[in-house]
């Protein structure tokens, strides 16, 4: 396995930088045309801007609502992503740790909901939320939706490492006279939280971006999410022509995910795809 | 005995507090209106506040004679198909150039990743300017290595819109199964390879003999996905990209259809047998695909 041929690795290189190419310069033009007068946009499409234009931003954040949108998403994030992550942690932990009749069932149940297609359900939850009232309330439907939505993937992601804890650990507390919630609490959540990371991680990067449920649920332009703003602001480039600033509102509402996903690299990549799924 | 009762309520409680609230939720807003779906489709219902009117399979019936249905069936087989191909062809050879370390194996890792996380609805605007006719970087290109013939409306040109979105699918998601399959192929054990090697297997015969078969389950896992994802996440793109299925029906696709049908043409009953279709359609997929590699694997 140790000779290489210096041209196959030559290769193998060329194919992952045209790759990387590929996948990240429609991104530098992106950030590239956030910074140019919208006439220029038009003649140096691809390269350095020659006057650069801050004002884009200042119009994306103020005129074309992409704050109103950011401060919307970010409510529904900080309400629905501790929500979701802890109960189905909750869920997990019952589901792992105390056997009982049914519960594989159940997270056969769960883990099923992994392959509603969407569209399919868009219709009745539409309805159902309407009839209890849920879409006059800001914000109640979409936290509710993002929430019961995750279930099937965070417990599907958080299973193997609640399955990993050895018993042991919990039957020196059980005899101790500890009660569930105890072990839950200072055993079981501490030792699979890389489990209950990893799926945040993946939550936050969801409702960062979701847009079916947000566009078929919210009807008031206040209460507009950042995905609905910034399509909106692409569908109603026809009339504005404010090419500059619809590029810099999409870098604004990229820079958390990048951020995000700087951070949690290594979570992502390792633990993942090399421990979760490989069960 | 008074102990083992109390133990054993104690348990149920338990039971009850932990698991209810996250199935609790789950049953009353993801599992209610599925079932909801199927009782919707027999129904003859125009908007919330419609008459509704029993009509039994009529729905069915008429989905089956819709020929604008089944133009979006066509477009979204296909894209389906190129999809199912396509990606874990070029993810496979990725994973593999990556598993064998080559200098910066973790730079392209997070390269290749990203587009995930980018979001659809980024994703899709961003991809809309590139194929826009006058400052997209595609035309841009095409102009400036000489192939300025070549360039046109991308997106609105029916031979080439449907191809287009398959592009901008693949752009997503490419990355995402690399790291699936690498994580596989990591986790075959050296000495296999080893093995493999010292018996005279090249490299072909390495990938097919050895590493495919260690790969089956994770191949399984990204099948159950991208399965899921010609029909959910191509609803996105074609809403925000080629305006909800242009230029004509070339891009329709069925979920596409399905929210026409229901959000503005208020045929809330259509377009539910609509979905209906499209899960039958998706689980019948699921099995023609997946059970053919669970019984190789076993």
């Amino acid at each position: 396995m140790v000779k290489r041929n210096p041209l196959l690795e030559g290769l193998k290189l060329t194919l992952l930088i045209l790759a990387s190419v590929l996948v990240i310069y429609p991104f530098i033009w992106m950030v590239l045309n956030s910074f140019k007068p919208s006439l220029e946009v038009f003649v140096n499409s691809w390269w350095l801007p020659q006057n650069v234009e801050w004002k884009n931003y200042i119009d994306a954040w103020t005129k074309n609502a992409i704050s109103t949108g950011l401060l919307n998403t970010l409510i529904i994030a900080v309400i629905s992503l501790p929500t979701v992550l802890l109960l189905s942690a909750m869920a997990t932990f019952a589901l792992s740790r105390i056997k009982f009749k049914g519960g594989e069932i159940i997270f056969y149940l769960f883990v099923a909901g992994n392959m509603l297609p969407q569209a399919l359900i868009l219709i009745p939850l539409f309805v159902h939320l309407n009839n209890l009232y849920l879409l006059e309330i800001p914000y109640a439907g979409l936290v509710i939706v993002y929430i019961a939505f995750g279930f099937p993937f965070h417990i599907m992601v958080q299973m193997p490492f609640f399955n990993a804890i050895p018993r042991e650990l919990e039957d020196a507390s059980y005899i101790d006279g500890a009660s569930f919630s105890v072990v839950f609490w200072r055993i079981d959540l501490p030792l699979a939280k890389s489990g209950v990371v990893i799926g945040g991680i993946f939550q936050f990067f969801y409702t960062w971006n979701e847009y079916v449920f947000a566009h078929t649920t919210i009807q008031s332009t206040k209460l507009r999410t950042l995905p609905l703003t910034i399509a909106d602001l692409m569908l109603r480039q026809q009339q504005l022509a404010q090419w500059g600033s619809i590029f810099s509102g999409l870098v604004i509402a990229i820079i958390p995910c990048i951020v995000i996903y700087m951070l949690s690299l290594k979570q992502i990549t390792r633990q993942a795809f090399l421990g979760a799924l490989k069960g | 005995m008074s102990d083992i009762y109390h133990r054993r309520r104690r348990k149920v409680y338990a039971i009850l507090a932990f698991l209810l609230p996250a199935l609790g939720l789950y049953c009353l807003f993801v599992l209610y209106p599925t079932a909801n779906a199927f009782y919707m489709s027999l129904f003859q219902w125009r908007g919330v506040s419609g008459i509704k009117k029993f009509v039994g399979f009529d729905n069915f019936i008429e989905l089956v004679h819709d020929p604008v249905f089944f133009i979006a069936l066509v477009n979204n087989l296909k894209i389906f198909i190129a999809i199912i191909i396509i990606t874990p062809a070029i993810s496979l050879l990725l994973a593999q150039i990556l598993s064998t370390g080559t200098k910066g194996t973790g730079f392209f890792r997070s390269v290749l990743l990203f587009p995930n996380m980018m979001g659809s609805v980024t994703i899709a605007v961003l991809w809309r300017l590139i194929y826009a006719p006058k400052f997209g970087i595609l035309n841009m290109f095409l102009r400036a290595v000489g192939l300025g013939h070549l360039a046109h409306s991308w997106l609105g040109e029916i031979s080439t819109a449907l191809p287009c979105l398959i592009v901008i699918m693949l752009y997503r998601s490419i990355g995402f199964y690399t790291i699936l399959f690498l994580g596989g192929i990591l986790n075959i054990p050296n000495e296999v390879n080893e093995a493999a090697y010292l018996d005279g297997a090249g490299a072909w015969k390495t990938f097919r003999y050895i590493t495919l078969p260690f790969l089956t389950q994770n191949i399984v896992v990204a099948m159950v996905f991208l399965i899921v994802n010609s029909f959910n996440h191509i609803f996105i793109y074609v809403q925000l990209i080629t305006d909800r299925g242009g230029p004509g029906r070339a891009t329709e696709v069925i979920p596409s259809y399905l929210y026409e049908q229901a959000f503005e043409y208020n045929r809330f009953g259509y377009g539910t047998s609509v979905g209906i279709f499209m899960l039958i359609l998706m689980f019948v997929l699921s099995m023609a695909i997946i059970r053919p590699l669970v019984k190789k694997s076993q």
